[in-house]
C-alpha cells in the first residue's frame, strides 16, 4: 500500500480488457464496504525536521546527558553505590547538621581520601616491594604533620630513606581541589593508622600554615632535603580540642551551644 | 461515478478484503478475549485498590488479598489485553502492508486459545498464592517458557508474511512492527532467564535491576513500537494524507532503537548495583522524550486541519488521543526518572502505578482501541452497531486515564513521597494524605471498567456479526451520510 501506482502483482493480466470494471467495484461495494472506502496509504511526506523539534530535541539531550554524566564513571561495575551518602538527620523538625568528635569526623573523611593513596602504599600502607615505601612506620610520616602534608600536596621526586630501606621513585601532587579539611583529614588518618599513633587533632588554622610553606615551593615536586627541613616544625596555631564537634561533611566547627 | 475507477483500485479492493477475511477469526479473537481480560484486569484492579485503602473489602478471603488481586491485575492486563490486541493489530497490520493474506489463520487461531489458556491457568495460580511477586513477571514460574513458546507460533507468521511482501517498499508501520516482533523474544527471554533462572545463584539485588529493565523494555520496546505501528497506519489511512515528514519518522524509530534498551534501571536508584546503570536509565528515561516528540509530531501534523474526520472517526480519534498519551507518558516518565523526583516517588505509593497505567492505557490501549475501531468493520464486514458506545468508551477512558494516572498514581505518589521524606511528622500523616488518592483509584476504576464492559460486548456482537449491514461507517457525531469516497 505505497504510494507509487505500479500495479499490486504485475503478474496478474489487467482486469481492463476482461473485467466490467463498473461492476466489479460495485460488487466489492456490496461486499466489502469499509474495504472499498479505504483510502490509500501515503508516506511520502516531504517536510523537513523542523528547528523547533531539533531544539526541543536538544533541550532533552542536554538534561538527559546532565544526568548521565552525574553517575561519575560509566562502565565501572566496581562502583555500586555513592561513597559517603550522609543522609540528613532530623530533630525537632529542624534538620540537624551529621556530626562527630574531631578525631572521629578525620578518621572517616581520611578512610574514604585514602582510596587514593591505596593502590601505591596498599590498603594497609606497607608499601609495595621495593618501589612504594611504606607509610606504617615511616619516620617521615611520624615526624610533624607538615612533612606528610607537602608530599601530598606537591608531589615527591628522587631518592628517599623510609624505615632503612631506600626508594627512588616520583610521587605525583595527589591534592588538587582539596579542600583543607581534606588535607588535615587524611593526615590524620595516615598518621594514626597501620600502627602509627601520633595523635595530634590538625586545625584548620595549621593547615592554613602548611599552605603558606607550601606557597613557598610553587608547583614544584618536593625532595627529601626539602622534606628534611621540616621534620621538627613546630605550629603556630593550637590543635583541636578533641572534644570539638565537626560537621561530618564541611568539617566545620560546630557550636555545640547553638 | 463508478467510471473513474480503474481496474487497479478494484484489484486493491478485492486483495484487501480477502486479506481481512483470511484473519477474521484469530483477529477477532485476539481483540474480543483482549477485552475480556481488559474488563476483568479492570474489576481486579478496582478490588485492588479498594484493598489498599479498605483492607476489610470483602473479607478476610485469602484469594482477594491486595498482594493477590494487585498482581493478577496488573498480569491480566499485561498478558491477558495489551500483548493480544498487539498480537491482534500486528498480525492483521503485517498482512495487509506485505499485501498477503494469512495461510495460518487456523494456527494462529488455536496458538491463540493457548495463550489464553495458559494465561487463565496463570491468574489462578496467582489469585491462590502462586505468584512470583516479581512486577510484570507474576504469574507462577512455569508460565513464562510456555508463553514465549506462544509467542513464536503466533508471530513467526508475521515475519514469514514480511519476507515474502509483494512490492518492495517498506513502509514505516512495518519497521516497527518488524522491530516489535524481534524486541520481544530479546527482552522477554533475556528478563525471564536472568531473573527467574539466574537470580539465585547470582547477586539478587541484580535480579531486582534486571525486573525493573525488563518492566520498561517491555514497554518501549515491544507495546511502544506496536502502537505507533498502528499510529502511522491510522492517521494517513483515515485523512487520506501522506506522512507528514518521512525523515522524522526515520529519526523517531533510530531514537527509539537506540535508546529504548538503556532505561530501566533507574527504579532501583541507589541500590548496591553498578551506578551508571542506574543513571544511564534514568537519563534513556529522560531522552525517551525525543523519540516520542518525533512519532507525536508527524502523526498530529498528519491530522492538522482534519479535526473534523478526528472528532468523526472513532479509530483516528482514540488513536490521536493515544498519541498525545504517549507525549504525556515520555514527559511523565522523564520526570519521574529524574535523580531529584526519584527521592520524592521512588518508595511512594503510586508513582510506579501510575506512570504504567498512563503508559498502557493512556498511550497503548488508547492506540489498540483506535487500531480496533479500524479493523473490526473490515474483518467482519460489518459496521459498529452503536456510536454512542464508542463515545462514551473514548471519554471514560480519557477521563479516567488522566484521572487515574496523572491525578491519582503520579501526584499522588508526590504527596506521598513528601510526605514520608518530612520525617519530623508521624509516619500516619502520610497515609492519611495518601488516602483521597487511593480513593480516588477505586472510583476512577469502576467508570473505566463499566464502560471495558460495554467494549467487550460491543466487540463480542460484531464478532457475531450481528453489526449493521451498511456502506456507511459508524461514525461518532451526527451528520448527513455522503457517498464513499472512490
Amino acid at each position: 500500500m505505497s504510494s507509487d501506482q505500479t500495479p499490486v502483482d504485475p503478474t496478474k493480466p489487467d482486469l481492463e480488457e476482461s473485467t466490467n470494471v463498473a461492476k466489479a467495484h460495485e460488487e466489492v461495494t456490496r461486499n466489502a464496504a469499509a474495504v472499498s472506502r479505504e483510502q490509500q496509504l501515503r508516506e511520502n511526506g516531504l517536510e523537513p525536521v523542523s528547528t523547533w523539534i531539533m531544539i526541543a530535541g536538544f533541550i532533552v539531550a542536554v538534561i538527559g546527558g546532565g544526568v548521565l554524566f552525574s553517575s561519575d564513571s560509566f562502565f565501572n561495575y566496581e562502583q555500586s553505590v555513592k561513597p559517603n551518602y550522609v543522609r540528613a538527620q532530623f530533630d525537632d523538625g529542624k534538620a540537624a547538621i551529621p556530626m562527630a568528635l574531631a578525631a572521629d569526623a578525620y578518621m572517616k573523611k581520611g578512610a574514604a581520601l585514602y582510596k587514593n593513596c591505596a593502590s601505591c602504599h596498599g590498603p594497609g600502607g606497607a608499601g609495595n616491594g621495593a618501589v612504594f615505601p611504606p607509610l606504617a612506620g615511616s619516620e617521615w610520616v611520624e615526624g610533624s604533620g607538615v612533612v606528610p602534608a607537602l608530599t601530598i600536596i606537591h608531589g615527591l621526586n628522587g631518592q628517599i630513606k623510609v624505615a632503612g630501606a631506600t626508594y627512588n621513585g616520583a610521587m605525583p601532587a595527589m591534592a588538587d581541589g582539596w579542600s583543607d579539611f581534606d588535607v588535615a583529614a587524611l593526615i590524620y588518618y595516615i598518621q594514626n593508622s597501620f600502627g602509627n599513633k601520633v595523635g595530634q587533632i590538625y586545625s584548620l588554622d595549621q593547615i592554613a600554615e602548611i599552605r603558606a610553606i607550601s606557597k613557598e615551593f610553587g608547583k614544584k615536586p618536593m625532595t627529601a632535603s626539602d622534606l628534611e627541613k621540616y621534620l621538627a616544625h613546630k605550629f603556630e596555631a593550637a590543635d583541636l580540642p578533641s572534644e570539638t564537634m565537626l560537621n561530618l561533611k564541611t568539617g566545620e566547627v560546630v557550636d555545640a551551644n547553638n | 461515478m463508478a467510471s473513474d475507477i480503474t481496474s487497479q483500485q478494484v484489484e486493491d479492493k478485492v486483495l484487501r478484503a480477502s486479506i481481512d477475511r483470511s484473519l477474521r477469526h484469530p483477529v477477532m479473537f485476539f481483540f474480543t478475549s483482549g477485552a475480556a481480560w481488559l474488563a476483568l484486569s479492570l474489576i481486579l484492579g478496582m478490588v485492588a485498590s479498594a484493598k489498599s485503602h479498605s483492607p476489610g473489602f470483602l473479607g478476610d478471603c485469602g484469594i482477594f488479598n491486595y498482594g493477590r488481586v494487585f498482581s493478577a491485575h496488573m498480569a491480566t492486563f499485561i498478558y491477558g489485553w495489551a500483548a493480544q490486541a498487539a498480537f491482534g493489530t500486528i498480525i492483521w497490520l503485517m498482512a495487509r502492508l506485505s499485501r498477503q493474506e494469512s495461510k495460518k489463520s487456523g494456527v494462529i487461531l488455536s496458538i491463540g486459545h493457548a495463550w489464553n489458556f495458559v494465561i487463565s491457568l496463570g491468574s489462578i495460580g496467582i489469585l491462590l498464592g502462586g505468584g512470583t511477586g516479581k512486577p510484570w513477571m507474576y504469574f507462577p514460574d512455569w508460565v513464562w517458557p510456555l508463553l514465549i513458546v506462544c509467542y513464536f507460533a503466533i508471530g513467526i507468521w508475521s515475519v514469514i508474511a514480511f519476507r515474502v511482501r509483494r512490492g518492495g517498499h517498506v513502509y514505516i508501520s512495518q519497521w516497527y512492527l518488524m522491530a516489535a516482533l524481534f524486541w520481544f523474544p530479546w527482552v522477554f527471554l533475556s528478563g525471564n532467564v536472568f531473573v527467574n533462572s539466574f537470580a539465585d545463584a547470582g547477586n539478587g539485588v541484580m535480579a531486582a535491576g534486571i525486573n525493573a529493565w525488563f518492566r520498561s523494555a517491555m514497554f518501549f520496546l515491544f507495546f511502544t513500537p506496536v502502537a505507533i505501528a498502528s499510529a502511522y497506519y491510522i492517521a494517513p489511512k483515515v485523512t487520506g494524507r501522506p506522512v507528514y515528514s518521512y525523515k522524522l519518522a526515520l529519526l523517531g524509530f533510530w531514537a527509539l532503537a537506540i535508546i529504548g534498551p538503556w532505561a530501566g534501571m533507574q527504579k532501583v536508584m541507589g541500590a548496591p548495583i553498578p551506578v551508571f546503570l542506574q543513571y544511564a536509565g534514568a537519563a534513556a528515561s529522560i531522552l525517551f522524550i525525543i523519540p516520542a516528540i518525533c512519532v507525536g509530531v508527524n502523526v498530529l501534523r498528519t491530522t492538522t486541519g482534519k479535526s473534523e474526520t478526528v472528532a468523526h472517526s472513532p479509530s483516528l480519534r482514540f488513536t490521536v488521543a493515544g498519541i498525545i498519551g504517549l507525549i504525556a507518558t515520555a514527559v511523565v516518565g522523564g520526570i519521574l526518572s529524574h535523580p531529584d523526583a526519584l527521592k520524592y516517588t521512588q518508595f511512594a505509593f503510586g508513582g510506579t502505578y501510575g506512570y504504567e497505567i498512563l503508559a498502557l492505557y493512556g498511550f497503548f490501549s488508547m492506540c489498540m482501541f483506535g487500531a480496533i475501531y479500524f479493523i473490526v468493520p473490515r474483518v467482519t464486514n460489518r459496521e459498529w452497531i452503536a456510536g454512542g458506545l464508542i463515545r462514551s468508551h473514548f471519554w471514560m477512558s480519557l477521563y479516567g486515564v488522566v484521572f487515574i494516572g496523572l491525578f491519582c498514581g503520579i501526584l499522588g505518589a508526590f504527596m506521598h513521597g513528601y510526605s514520608l521524606e518530612a520525617l519530623d511528622v508521624p509516619g500516619e500523616a502520610s497515609e492519611d494524605r495518601l488516602l483521597a488518592y487511593t480513593v480516588g483509584i477505586t472510583v476512577g476504576w469502576i467508570f473505566v471498567a463499566l464502560a471495558n464492559v460495554f467494549f467487550c460486548f460491543h466487540l463480542l456482537m460484531m464478532w457475531l456479526r450481528l453489526g449493521r449491514r451498511s456502506s456507511h461507517p459508524t461514525l461518532l457525531e451526527h451528520h448527513e451520510p455522503t457517498l464513499p469516497p472512490a
